[in-house]
């Protein structure tokens, strides 16, 4: 008996039983076949809800919370108050680590470091960020963020997935899902991993919860493989495996032509962006070929894992239309010498950020690529353990911190937002972590309400129930 | 247990020290073959096998697995050494138990693969591939003895090595095939 092809497509078992959530299922055969040219696959938001701002974004997530006291946010009267208690008007109700419970007396400490205004925008920023600070005109610094944990892990989950709890899609997983790919030679979502020691990294930071696994973000590697698997097994060579696949697509078509199964054509697009993966990954994480000027300007060198590295790198995917790209830097935890330890991160970041900042805006591809800089949370005012000048900590905090955002729509040479004199409450324009998260969605062109997934018998968001769009942050 | 995996992966997000499975160190022998259910869960980084398969983070309970088809998921069946030791297995199999010629060896595989006979128009397609694999690695004997070298399952002795990788290409095309890794 012969069939037209929508009914045998409705009859095979996987098409009745499952849902395709490939998001290729739908697509003909020869779309799929049509070369190697460039092209977006859709998402799953069957238009945008606003005109966007941006195309991509690319995330400098600052593991272990930067300290806003010493980098973003003067306090000048806190090395006044040098020594002294934290006043208990301040301190109120607020929730403390077990550890700044344990030791009673909360000192204040003054920055050790001195703060100056820079550019047009008359930016303060700490001494500790030169590089940083010649590129202020072009950075929004938001100095009201709040969170809702004192604890690393549920912290930057809740960052990254808008859930203190485990199991959500991190922002890249739902802005893949949401919008799909721009280019058909990468995965759309790529993470870049630098530093040693301090709090560990877990791949749900980069993870899709319970999304499909397409929309995880990819590790790209400083070492082997830079996408895992992408190299052929020895003795087999690149040719040879494309005669292979041209033999596995000619069956797996005979098998799509008997059974009209459309998650067949689907697998054999899945294989060709696999193949295309393998030729254009070493080219892409390759970074001999660049000019001695950009990998000075960067503080890069090929071959190395660093910070640096990944920030040019990331310019790199933003110029192959890779759509969100998440790089997460350790070692930001500066419960004891905090002055040695930001000495040292900063040395490490902030060449490389303003560097990718700068590089972007010379390309021209700063005003549609939102860049993101930020950890999970602040630092508090007061020491954590001994007041040592020049070797004292600070604990995590919650209640205030600041990141900065540059291009993709946002107002450069913005400082919004302000916190005490303390640097421990926000005062002013406080903008939580699920309104950066809808802010970030809504340069996209995403409502941020409307971008859901049902799971477990709900419809799921980035920001839960909450977020608000911070207009004032937008151009 | 602990399959193959790439270096460095573990290191990459450890915090060093004193803590357990903060270096990885892979099976000998038969662990090498156990069920996916059976390797090692790291909370902080699974198998990237299993990841890549959409194998849920055990963070939420999980009633349906989605269904995927990715890339990635293509570069692991592909590529990792436990797949391309399997193809090469299934070959020495295939060698040992699948007949005296082609066309019966060549059947026996798909039906390991797929539970049913080729069709005519299959077998044509995979003689096609199954010859040209011959002649390349006649031609080239050091491809052939890096492709067979592949994980640690024991060589048979006395096999001509172009043969056994040719039929350890074929085998890895036949791994596959849409219809042998989704049951329709």
């Amino acid at each position: 008996m012969h069939l037209p092809a929508p009914v045998r497509q409705a009859l095979t078992r996987r098409a009745f039983l499952g849902r395709s959530a490939s998001g290729l299922g739908s697509l003909a055969l020869a779309a799929l076949l049509d070369g190697e040219g460039r092209g977006a696959t859709g998402g799953a938001l069957p238009r945008l809800h606003f005109a966007p701002t941006a195309k991509r974004v690319i995330w400098l997530f600052m593991s272990g919370g930067p300290s806003h006291l010493d980098l973003f946010d003067p306090k000048p009267r806190l090395a006044r108050l040098q020594g002294k208690e934290l006043p208990e008007s301040v301190r109120g109700n607020e929730r403390f680590s077990a550890n700044t419970l344990r030791q009673g007396k909360l000192l204040i400490a003054g920055s050790p470091f001195s703060f100056a205004r820079h550019g047009r925008s008359g930016a303060e920023l700490s001494e500790l960020l030169p590089h940083t600070a010649r590129v202020a005109d072009d950075l929004a610094f938001v100095r009201g963020m709040q969170t809702d944990s004192i604890n690393h892990d549920p912290a930057v989950t809740f960052l990254l997935t808008g859930a203190l709890l485990p199991g959500r899609p991190t922002v890249g997983a739902w802005v893949s899902y949401g919008l799909g790919s721009l280019n058909r030679n990468f995965p759309e979502f790529i993470v870049l991993l630098s530093g040693s020691g301090g709090q560990p990294l877990r791949a749900r930071f980069w993870g899709q919860g319970f999304l499909p696994s397409n929309h995880q973000g990819v590790p790209l590697r400083p070492a082997g493989d830079p996408v895992l698997y992408a190299s052929n097994p020895p003795g087999i060579s690149h040719a040879n495996r494309r005669r292979l696949l041209d033999g596995l697509h000619e069956l797996n078509r005979l098998h799509h032509d008997a059974t009209g199964d459309p998650e067949v054509a689907a697998r054999i697009g899945a294989y060709e962006m696999a193949f295309r993966m393998q030729a254009s990954v070493p080219g892409l994480t390759d970074l001999s070929k660049e000019p001695d000027r950009v990998l000075a300007a960067y503080g890069a060198e090929p071959g190395k894992s660093s910070f640096a590295n990944n920030c040019l790198l990331a310019r790199r995917l933003a110029e192959r239309d890779v759509r969100f790209v998440q790089l997460l830097h350790r070692d930001w935890d500066h419960h004891a010498d905090l002055p040695g330890g930001l000495r040292a991160q900063c040395r490490l970041t902030d060449r490389p950020a303003a560097a990718l900042v700068k590089d972007l805006k010379a390309r021209g591809l700063l005003d549609e690529t939102l860049v993101v800089w930020g950890g999970e949370f602040g630092r508090t005012p007061f020491a954590q353990g001994k007041l040592e000048p020049g070797r004292f900590g600070r604990d995590h905090h919650a209640r205030a911190f600041t990141v900065w955002l540059a291009g993709g729509g946002v107002k450069p040479g913005l400082t919004l937002g302000k916190t005490d004199e303390f640097g421990f409450h926000v005062v002013e324009d406080p903008v939580h972590v699920h309104d950066l998260q809808a802010t970030i969605l809504r340069c996209l062109g995403i409502d941020h309400t409307k971008l859901t997934y049902r799971s477990q018998g709900r419809d799921f968001r980035l920001t839960d129930v909450g977020g608000k769009v911070v207009t004032k942050l937008l151009r | 247990v602990r399959p193959y995996q790439p270096p460095g992966l573990w290191e990459q997000v450890a915090v060093g020290g004193a803590y357990s499975s903060q270096t990885y160190v892979q099976s000998r022998g038969p662990d090498l073959y156990r069920r996916g259910v059976y390797t090692y869960w790291k909370r902080s980084l699974p198998h990237p096998a299993l990841v890549a398969f959409d194998a849920p983070t055990r963070e939420l309970c999980t009633v349906t697995r989605p269904r995927t088809n990715t890339p990635l998921q293509a570069l692991v069946l592909l590529n990792d050494p436990t797949f391309v030791e399997a193809a090469r297995a299934l070959a020495q199999r295939t060698l040992r138990d699948g007949g005296a010629d082609d066309t019966a060896r060549l059947t026996y595989a798909f039906r390991l693969c797929t539970g049913r006979r080729p069709t005519s128009a299959e077998l044509r397609v995979l003689t096609r591939v199954l010859h040209g694999q011959l002649r390349h690695y006649r031609a080239h004997p050091g491809a052939a003895r890096a492709l067979v070298a592949v994980g640690e399952f024991p060589r048979p002795a006395g096999v001509d090595v172009g043969v056994l990788a040719a039929w350890t290409a074929v085998g890895n095309l036949l791994l596959n095939l849409d219809e042998t890794i989704t049951r329709g």
